[in-house]
């Protein structure tokens, strides 16, 4: 039957909320997930354009793009290295 | 003096040759083992897989179903696609699509088959993925099939007809992808989805021109439906739907066999990563100008209704640019289209070689291997071409209705990455509760009205991951040295 030492989640993948890099992400993206949802603030229906053409919900959603932009920057720049020297496995099993 | 059709003719031709050329490119430096031909020796560099990734996303979804919705919905498609995509798809390919690639370049998987079986120790779980990757590729296939057609057949108002198209499409992708393999797909999917954005971004600046300007031409479309500009809470981008698309896309598109084949593409880690911060501005632009066009498009060409809406953006390149122009219309379309049937074609035909024939004990060669592959790439094109003439659904249901098949896939092939008591007899289960549970709402045996809004693949989600779960506990736990294989291997990564 089961072995305990291998029922586990791997934790220390995982995303807390901590004060340290990946508390910071892990709030990050849950505030990127809640503002995707412009109905929040009203936005969905706002008729006024920006620049005179460009309507405001899609206006926002590009500015919610450009933010996430940012946080795909903070991975690259808080990127995780392998613990172990890759080479090619060679054939497929 | 040359005639204006004789210059779209000759577009057509530059176009067509420039990607032959860099087929045989592909050729000649493409050697018939199976590590280069499936997987270009995992040699990508930045801009290769960058762009690969990215053409491979940019699909007859992306420039006919989108312009299509905002010209029946409007501007909020781009939050409800595009936005979701730019935050979802990057922290999957940095979380689980990292894990995949450490475990590909560590193992030599090519396949998801591959990887599953190696993961949970399965001999046949495999080809139950293979088989049912495959099956929900279909339709995503006959979406840029259809794309193609639609595109011909629109800009050229008939006079290149439907199959005809679709034809042209299909015989042009299978030339580069037979000749070149990952190297033909990913070296020309570069000149695709470079060509893409230029020519979007200037297409989007010419008809705000034409149109009398942006301010006239968003007038003229809310002049038709005020609607358009805002975002209805209704139907389609109600906060149910719209938080079920942003979960469909993080959980489809990682199980796209051609974006996991694609991921394992690159050579290094700094590759790797450079590739996940520069994608999503990537995404971000090329929806911009699609969904600018299908919004004025209202404006410009009124009484579309249901699917023949997903014409706007062929029917206004046709009807609004200068016909010696017309060539680049049909190349813009091309490449968005091309991209992705190369990439899938490939994918499907490798997933048969290696997943189906290599276990069954063939005793092939690489070389050999290879050109079955060749093949079995012929019959996936045939196969297409006699589907995409039934001129299936709307582009952008076809595509829906795939990805959440797609979406069904990811939890029980992807709990192995994280959980370590993950087990085949949980996979099985997990895969065969999604399949058939997405049906049962398909068929109308599970009514709507159980979903409360959200689409039909999030309560089948939740049953998944109880069956996943339960499933493995209640079966024999898998080997120490396999999981522990696994354990050191993503050690301190996400």
């Amino acid at each position: 039957m089961a072995d305990h030492g291998e029922r586990t989640w791997d934790r220390e993948a995982f995303w807390y909320p901590t004060r340290d890099i990946t508390g910071m992400l892990l709030a990050i993206f849950l505030i990127l997930s809640a503002l995707r949802f412009d109905e929040l603030f009203g936005l969905h229906n706002v008729e006024t354009m920006l620049f005179g053409f460009w309507p405001t919900t899609f206006g926002y959603q590009v500015g919610m793009s450009v933010l996430h932009i940012g946080f795909a920057y903070l991975l690259y720049r808080y990127w995780p290295d392998p613990a172990e020297d890759l080479e090619l496995g060679g054939a497929a099993p | 003096m040359i005639e204006p059709l004789e210059l779209v003719i000759a577009t057509l031709v530059v176009y067509i040759g420039v990607l032959a050329a860099i087929g045989e490119y592909a050729r000649r430096t493409t050697a018939l083992t199976r590590e280069d031909f499936f997987m270009g020796s995992r040699s990508f560099k930045t801009v290769a897989l960058l762009f690969s990734l990215l053409a491979t996303q940019l699909t007859a979804f992306t420039m006919i179903g989108v312009p299509g919705m905002a010209y029946r919905e409007g501007v909020g498609v781009y939050g409800y696609v595009a936005s979701a995509s730019t935050l979802i798809i990057p922290l999957a390919l940095a979380t689980v699509g990292y894990r995949l690639w450490l475990a590909g370049k560590k193992f030599g998987h090519i396949t998801p088959g591959q990887f599953v079986n190696h993961r949970y120790e399965s001999s046949y779980l495999g080809m139950f993925l293979m088989a049912l990757l495959t099956f929900w590729t279909i339709p995503y296939l006959l979406l840029g099939a259809v794309g193609g057609g639609i595109a011909f057949d629109g800009l050229t108002q008939g006079a290149i007809s439907y199959p005809v198209g679709v034809a042209v499409v299909l015989l042009i992708v299978f030339l580069y992808v037979m000749a070149g393999g990952m190297r033909g797909t990913t070296y020309t999917n570069v000149f695709q989805g470079g060509l893409f954005l230029v020519l979007l971004t200037g297409f989007l600046t010419y008809f705000g021109v034409k149109f009398g300007g942006f301010e006239a031409a968003t007038t003229a479309a809310i002049g038709e439906n005020m609607d358009l500009a805002v975002r209805s809470m209704e139907g389609q981008f109600s906060t149910q739907d719209w938080f079920s698309f942003f979960l469909l896309t993080g959980l489809a598109i990682p199980m796209f066999p051609h974006m996991f084949m694609r991921v394992l593409t690159g050579s290094s880690v700094t590759v790797y990563k450079r590739m996940v911060a520069l994608f999503p501005a990537g995404v971000a632009l090329a929806f911009i100008p699609v969904t600018f066009l299908g919004f004025w498009g209202a404006g410009q060409i009124t009484g579309l209704e249901g699917q023949a809406a997903d014409q706007i953006l062929p029917m206004l390149l046709g009807e609004h640019l200068p016909t010696a122009l017309l060539g680049l219309g049909i190349v813009v379309l091309l490449a968005a289209v091309m991209s992705t049937l190369d990439a899938q074609t490939l994918t499907v035909s490798t997933m048969f070689s290696e997943d189906l024939l290599r276990p069954l004990g063939s005793k092939m060669s690489e070389r050999k291997e290879v050109w079955v592959t060749r093949l079995l790439l012929a019959g996936v094109f045939v196969l297409t071409f006699g589907l995409a003439l039934t001129q299936p659904g709307t582009v952008f249901w076809l595509g829906e209705f795939a990805f959440q098949g797609f979406a069904l896939l990811f939890y029980p092939t992807m709990f192995g990455l994280y959980w370590k008591r993950a087990n085949r007899h949980g996979v099985w289960a997990g895969l065969i509760t999604g399949f058939v549970g997405l049906w049962l709402f398909q068929l109308g045996l599970i009514p709507a009205t159980v979903t409360y809004g959200f689409m039909p693949f999030v309560p089948v989600l939740l049953a998944q991951i109880i069956t996943v779960h339960s499933v493995s506990l209640l079966t024999a736990a898998p080997s120490r040295e396999r999981v522990q294989e696994y354990t050191d291997l993503f050690r301190g990564v996400w």
